[in-house]
């Protein structure tokens, strides 16, 4: 780094980054196999409501063997509707950052191109002419996310694309907490590098995200993101449904 | 209500509450019912078995309520409908077409405004006699509003709105939010270093309003001096004229339940101050009397 | 009042909103009655819960051990009331620089300097952590706040003065990775370290340890500080302490033909040596604990103190004579573990201590404000501190 950060303690100049040697032992990937096996199904846990000095919050863990071969773990909070600087608007304006957690994984390029996506894709779902004169802010943030080594080699590996369904289903989660006003429950999938994100139990399509995806079967790539938005919708209901009924008792 | 057009108690976001109309035989008459959407709904094109329906969809999650309104007599030009919200008014223009060619002499029309509500964390702790009715968050025209003053010039003074009536404004960010804070000081967040300027700078703009010196009173409105109505640090109640500006609402107080409702001595200094009259006000602890404009103190 | 010539009707609101218009109203309010806004009593502590290494490299919970292959040497997951603190460490290696000794320092000191110069001789003794706070507070600004950066400094300074790090600790013990022949007869490289035991002196004599070089670590701390309701420092220097007591360093060994490289370079018909450097590469199944100063760690609480006012906290059936004494004299009220933003914002007067739950005092920071910090209610913060930081300390261990 050329110019020198004064906001923080960055310690020494000439420190290097820790490299570790790499073992790959025959041993080792039998260890990774069964752990795999043991796990084939999606495991989700949702939590909402605790991150108390914002409007609405949402915790997403997925450890997910099938698709994206990802081990997430991802906090969403909303902030607002609140004041804006500026001129008028007669509809809120919708903000939405990613922050990298404890590993430095994803460069902030990459962050604020999905940063963009995610806003274009909550756009059409929040009912934002509701909110005049007012800014959402929105930001997740990535705690935890690994991938899961499988034997088949998979393209979309390591690359950002595959926390992008868990990032939506933790935005809509965290938008239900705040109380903004949604017209539906987004949720999204992934299939193949391909990522799309759906509305009206999946009669509309919101986001599509492809990046190194496969480019041929579009059509079969809809259809598997589809199932998957229908799992994760109806996690999220029974979740919500759930909670309220236990508020109310 | 609910229950006899078969209303969803508990919605969430995306669910079909309703049709936006419903026909039923009542004594020989056919009464058709016109739902409106309330805050918390949102009337959408639905499909259904193949051909687009206008519907009242939920847009939040919580509980639905049902109560029939009134439409003013729709004139050629006039479109507004009572107690509505924003979010209704903007689907009168489909309601508009509708009303007029149905109503005849035979058919009666009844308005039914459907709203969902958000039970908000702190809303279980408000107590019964308080309106629910102000669940939507923001200020809009009309809506009481509760401020701090911040600054005052001759001709008009500067608020911060802290909350619309009955409802805080959302949590935002907690302490220094709104601008207002000292944090406290060395407080482990070595706060004294910094002051209160610079944090609201960091963290996000609270809501400000103006409140225009004509504004302040409903007599005499030429003849206010600002510096006996308001003081820096004072709560205010007030309403909204209008939305105003990018940074601004419009706010009055003209009104006998609008003005002062807290306020220190001496700028802030010396201790709480109760009203008197709607022109002055005492501190118990002096018995010093300060001329503010109160909000009804009897 | 007496006369009651004019009757006042004080404006009421509803409980919540008030707490939002006229937040020091409702303190002394709540404070009258013996509760504070968050149902705590005045001396009261929030709970801790602590868990250790859930991300970390070398973790504790088997259920994630298998596939964990990042660099984070040691971590701590804090949960107080409703504040979430992630603490994360990491670290780096940097070549120590020979020539600033601290034993040379000393020589080229006048007199009078050199007391002072004793006292950062002490300080070369210890190491930092270069912490990163990081509290959320939904800011669009991008980069660290104020409030962030203070935090930071604050601990930086702390650890460091607390003496908590040795030097030693984070030297580097490097071990020398060779090639050599197994008991199949077959080539394998292996890593052989100098305080290792089961070194057979036939490796010994083959192995040039690196000597003229010496390294160290550097340790980073990640704090993240999620739903933050009140001062945040205690609770990340909490966090920060129980993340390095469960850290782990791993080793790390240089190539052996990295160990005394050298190079001859003529640039300018002049001859030189260059000693390449060499970047030491860690171990990913070894590692040992971070040696700290048990005795040195020290626990963070803070308090905060508040004049009542005699007005509001007078109750209505009180006779005259015991509201003049009120407001003859203002009694301070001490509290513990501020919370909320209606405390935070309204108690000027505070403290922050850091101690063990020994006589030691690692940190004391007294902020007067409006209210009067007492001798009396300084012993009883001091007294409580200790009492907290037996409970700290308990969490601490009972969880490694």
């Amino acid at each position: 780094m050329n110019v020198q950060d004064r906001r923080r303690l960055l310690g020494p100049a000439n420190a290097k980054p820790l490299t570790f040697n790499t073992l790959t032992t025959s041993n080792e990937s039998d260890e990774l196999k069964k752990t795999v096996l043991k796990n084939e199904a999606l495991e989700v846990a949702l939590h909402t409501g605790f991150v108390s000095n914002s409007n609405g919050s949402s915790l997403v863990e997925v450890k997910d063997v099938a698709n994206s071969h990802h081990e997430t773990s991802l906090i969403t909070s909303v902030y607002g509707p609140r004041a804006i600087r500026g001129s008028f608007t007669s509809q809120a304006s919708l903000n939405i950052q990613l922050k990298n957690g404890s590993l430095e994984k994803y460069s902030s390029s990459q962050l604020k191109e999905v940063g963009n996506f995610l806003t274009n894709i909550f756009k059409s779902v929040i009912n934002l002419p509701r909110y005049a004169k007012s800014g959402i802010d929105i930001f997740i943030y990535l705690i935890y996310d690994k991938e899961i080594q499988s034997n088949e080699k998979s393209d979309s590996t390591n690359s950002i694309t595959s926390i992008l369904p868990h990032c939506i289903t933790g935005i809509t989660l965290a938008l239900v907490d705040a109380g903004i006003e949604i017209i539906d429950m987004a949720a999204g999938g992934i299939y193949k590098g391909n990522v799309f994100a759906f509305i009206k139990s999946g009669e509309e399509i919101i986001g599509f995200w492809k990046d190194e995806g496969n480019r041929e079967d579009i059509m079969n790539s809809i259809d598997n993101c589809k199932k998957q938005y229908d799992e994760y919708k109806n996690m999220m209901l029974t979740y919500l449904v759930d909670k309220e009924n236990c508020k109310a008792n | 209500m609910d229950k006899e057009f078969n209303i969803p108690k508990l919605t969430y976001p995306g669910q079909l509450i309703c049709p936006q109309f419903d026909v039923r035989e009542e004594n020989n008459n056919q009464v058709i019912y016109n739902f409106v959407a309330g805050p918390g709904t949102k009337l959408l094109e639905y499909n259904y078995q193949g051909s687009l329906v206008p519907a009242l969809i939920s847009t939040l999650i919580g509980y639905t309520k049902v109560e029939e309104v009134t439409i003013d007599k729709p004139d050629s030009e006039g479109k507004e409908i009572s107690n509505s919200s924003t979010a209704s008014r903007a689907t009168t223009p489909l309601n508009q077409s509708t009303i007029s060619t149905l109503e005849s002499d035979d058919r009666i029309i009844k308005n039914i405004r459907v709203s969902v509500f958000h039970k908000l964390r702190s809303k279980a702790d408000f107590n019964e006699n308080v309106d629910y009715d102000f669940t939507n968050n923001l200020p809009k025209e009309g809506s009481i509003v509760l401020g701090k003053v911040t600054r005052i010039t001759l001709q008009r003074a500067n608020l911060e709105i802290l909350a619309v009536e009955n409802n805080p404004v959302p949590i935002d960010s907690g302490i220094g939010s709104n601008g207002s804070g000292v944090i406290a000081s060395g407080g482990g967040s070595g706060s004294a270093m910094y002051s209160v300027a610079q944090i609201s700078s960091d963290y996000s703009e609270p809501f400000r309003g103006i409140l225009r010196s004509q504004d302040v009173r409903a007599t005499e409105r030429d003849s206010v001096k600002m510096v006996d109505c308001y003081k820096p640090g004072d709560i205010v109640r007030a309403q909204v004229l209008s939305l105003g500006d990018g940074t601004n609402y419009y706010v009055t107080t003209a009104r006998n339940d609008l003005g002062v409702v807290f306020a220190k001595a001496a700028n802030g200094a010396g201790g709480l101050m109760y009203a008197i009259d709607w022109q002055h006000m005492v501190s118990l602890s002096t018995g010093n009397i300060e001329k503010r404009k109160c909000a009804k103190p009897f | 009042m007496s006369d009651g010539t004019v009757e006042i009707i004080p404006i009421t609101f509803p409980y919540e909103l008030e707490a939002h218009i006229t937040p020091d109203i409702s303190l002394q309010k709540h404070l009258s009655l013996g509760l504070r806004p968050d149902l705590r009593k005045p001396e009261e502590f929030r709970s801790v819960n602590s868990v250790n290494n859930l991300v970390s490299r070398y973790s504790d919970n088997e259920k994630f051990s298998s596939t964990t292959t990042n660099n984070i040497l040691g971590s701590n997951v804090l949960k107080c009331g409703n504040t979430t603190i992630l603490t994360t460490i990491t670290g780096s290696i940097v070549e120590e620089n020979q020539t600033t000794d601290e034993d040379d320092l000393l020589h080229t000191l006048e007199e009078e300097s050199i007391e002072k110069e004793r006292q950062r001789k002490q300080i070369y003794k210890y190491l930092p952590v270069y912490p990163q706070v990081e509290i959320q507070r939904g800011q669009k600004f991008r980069g660290p706040s104020l409030e962030d950066m203070t935090t930071s400094y604050k601990l930086y300074e702390n650890i460091l003065h607390s003496g908590i790090i040795n030097k030693e600790a984070l030297r580097i013990k490097c071990g020398v990775r060779i090639n050599c022949v197994n008991e199949q007869g077959k080539e394998e490289l292996k890593i052989i370290y100098p305080d290792e035991n089961n070194l057979s002196s036939t490796d010994l004599q083959n192995v040039q340890f690196p000597e003229k070089k010496r390294w160290s670590y550097i340790l980073y701390a990640k704090i993240v500080v999620l739903g933050c309701t009140g001062p945040a420092f205690d609770h990340c220097w909490n966090s920060l302490i129980y993340a390095l007591q469960s850290t782990r360093l791993p080793r790390a060994f240089i190539d052996e033909r990295g160990v005394n490289l050298k190079m001859n370079i003529r640039t300018h018909g002049r001859s030189v040596t260059i000693r390449e450097t060499y970047d030491l590469l860690c171990d990913s199944t070894k590692s040992i604990k971070l040696n700290i100063n048990d005795s040195a760690i020290g626990f963070s609480s803070n308090f905060g103190i508040l004049s009542m006012d005699p007005v509001l906290s007078m109750d209505d059936d009180e006779d005259d004579e015991k509201i003049k004494q009120n407001v003859e004299a203002p009694n301070a009220i001490l509290l513990a573990d501020l919370d909320t933003s209606m405390e935070e914002e309204n108690i000027r007067s505070t403290m922050c201590i850091i101690r063990n739950d020994s006589e030691s005092l690692k940190h004391v920071n007294l902020s007067g404000g409006d209210a009067k910090i007492s001798l009396e209610i300084l012993k009883k913060a001091l007294l409580l501190s200790k009492l907290r930081s037996k409970d700290l300390s308990a969490v601490g261990s009972s969880k490694n």
